[in-house]
């Protein structure tokens, strides 16, 4: 066998695994899918084959029901304000902490940087307990102001990665002309963050969007449930209306299916950034 | 004071309120819940009344003797170890197939990363009914409702969900290694196991010391699969030590014991963390 023979082979033996990888990777998708495209008899009967026809019922009952778009309403809130804040917060403290570099700042960066490691388990009652004595518990507000603060230390983290390979000359320039350093962080420094600040929004969002743990804790009534929440008592309370529960759940992540296809270069930018350069 | 130096102080001050709200969250959100969680370990408190007895030391002696306490800490242990190793081994894999270039391979990196933006709650209901309707395809009854299989069924759905991030970083660690390595090496006469072990396993240890003690903490915290697909059981096989420690803040109203549970976990996870982190560093350094 010669050598492009050899290589031909082994390429063709490389894609056949990641094949039938990809494949175990989309079996779950497959099966809401069946589910939520089937009428119940039409599933009772094929199970898992093909679904022949498209059946949109499902969709159309998910839609219908009463919570469904107040809980879409409070996850985008949510999202947006989390992010909002995290993107104006989070920048402008690891702005600071790498411009001073000295030991309170350092220090300060060092406790941010705790919270990533600690399981939320270990606050979590105390938390629950102090944001029900400022009446917040139960409200978007309060479950907004929460996951800035359990967010924060990871956001930080990497927009102090990325500030420190900001040259610090133009800044000096911009001092001399007599500018503050608000005015040169939103005039000068910011805007050569959107790298960052993209990868920031983008993880932020689907945390946000995504977050169960938090929400279960903070905000469990019904009116002010954003939709995992919302699906996990769906599941439960409907488990005889399981194909409208995976309707409604593919809905739901429709938003983070389009982020992910539109902004992958951001996440995986983000979520690497800590390995690779360290 | 001269001028000069209440200019100082003046920019100080401006400088510090770039970090002041964070600096405030931090503390209400954080900070005080640390504290006042602390206080809470030498009280039997039950989360809702207005008295809390001083119990000293007692939570503190109830743990170090709970038999109970056994099980959940297996459950953990077992998960954060098979998660760790398995997502890290495959995801290393699946970097080095998909290193090469060929067509359609964006596809594929997309589809493994896919699973990482969907929410923990659909995570775990699309795989409570592929345990149930793909597997009684082939026979299989669902490792969700064995005592002895729940744990193996709730680490292929965390596997499932993050090897798509791993093959990530170690990708962008993969591409980091100059290719002068591996020439220089195929002209010595190295095959490929001996380029893997020589060349491309130290070069990409940076990825390994974020990655490991990434999964462990994961594994630590492991909570929601717990909560979602099996609620703790069968017969609380499947109960996390974050599972076991919610329970006593909520369901049982159980609040002293549970904080005490639970800052002892915190120093425990927090110790492994810098512990491991610490030995990988050191080898990054030998290699």
């Amino acid at each position: 066998m010669n050598k492009k023979m050899k290589r031909r082979v082994s390429t063709a033996a490389r894609v056949m695994v990641l094949c039938i990888f990809s494949l175990i990777c989309l079996a779950p998708f497959y099966v809401a899918i069946c589910y939520a495209f089937k009428s119940k008899s039409e599933f009772a009967k094929t199970r898992l084959a093909f679904p022949t026809s498209v059946y949109l019922e499902n969709f159309r009952s998910a839609f219908a029901l009463k919570n469904y778009f107040n809980s879409v309403k409070n996850s985008v809130i949510v999202a947006a304000f989390v992010v909002f804040f995290i993107v104006f917060i989070c920048s402008m403290s690891a702005y600071i902490i790498i411009r001073k570099n000295n030991r309170v700042y350092n220090f300060i960066f060092y406790v941010f940087q705790m919270v990533i490691l600690i399981p939320f388990q270990t606050i979590m009652f105390p938390l629950y307990k102090e944001i029900s004595s400022m009446h917040a518990l139960n409200t978007i507000w309060g479950q907004i102001f929460t996951e800035i603060g359990v967010y924060m230390g990871y956001y930080v983290f990497l927009y102090t990665g990325f500030i420190k390979g900001v040259p610090i000359a133009l800044e000096e320039a911009a001092s001399i002309d007599g500018c503050n350093r608000f005015q040169i962080f939103y005039k000068i420094v910011f805007p050569l963050l959107k790298p960052i600040t993209m990868t920031v929004i983008v993880l932020c969002f689907l945390a946000s969007w995504n977050d169960f743990f938090l929400p279960m804790i903070m905000c469990q009534k019904e009116t002010a449930r954003t939709l995992p929440l919302m699906q996990f008592y769906f599941f439960g309370e409907y488990s005889n209306e399981i194909n409208m529960a995976f309707a409604a759940a593919l809905i739901a992540m429709i938003p983070t299916v389009i982020v992910y296809f539109l902004a992958q270069k951001y996440i995986v930018e983000g979520m690497t950034a800590g390995a690779v350069k360290s | 004071m001269g001028s000069k130096q209440i200019r100082k102080i003046k920019a100080e001050l401006l400088d510090f309120i770039f970090i002041f709200p964070a600096i405030i969250i931090f503390t209400i959100i954080i900070i005080i819940p640390l504290i006042s969680g602390f206080k809470y370990t030498f009280t039997d408190w039950n989360g809702m009344s207005k008295v809390m007895n001083p119990v000293g030391l007692k939570n503190y002696i109830k743990l170090f003797s709970d038999k109970n306490l056994i099980l959940p800490i297996r459950n953990t242990m077992i998960f954060t170890i098979v998660t760790m190793v398995a997502i890290n081994v495959l995801g290393l894999g699946l970097a080095l197939l998909v290193e090469h270039e060929f067509k359609g391979v964006n596809i594929i990196k997309s589809i493994i990363f896919i699973p990482l933006v969907v929410s923990l709650v659909l995570v775990s209901y699309m795989w409570m009914y592929v345990y149930n309707d793909f597997f009684s395809l082939f026979g299989w009854s669902s490792p969700l409702i064995s005592a002895k299989t729940v744990l193996m069924g709730l680490c292929a759905m965390a596997i499932w969900k993050e090897i798509g991030l791993a093959m990530m970083i170690y990708l962008a660690a993969l591409k980091g290694v100059s290719s002068d390595f591996y020439e220089a090496a195929t002209i010595d006469g190295a095959n490929f196991f001996q380029k893997f072990w020589n060349i491309t396993i130290p070069m990409i240890a940076p990825a390994f010391t974020y990655c490991i003690p990434l999964w462990i903490a994961g594994g630590f915290r492991m909570y929601d699969y717990s909560y979602i697909a099996t609620s703790g059981g069968p017969a609380h096989a499947s109960e996390s030590m974050a599972f076991y420690i919610y329970q006593y803040l909520f369901p049982f109203n159980k609040v002293g014991y549970g904080q005490t549970m639970a800052v002892i976990y915190l120093i425990f996870c927090i110790v492994v963390s810098n512990i491991i982190t610490r030995l990988l560093r050191k080898r990054e350094v030998e290699m």
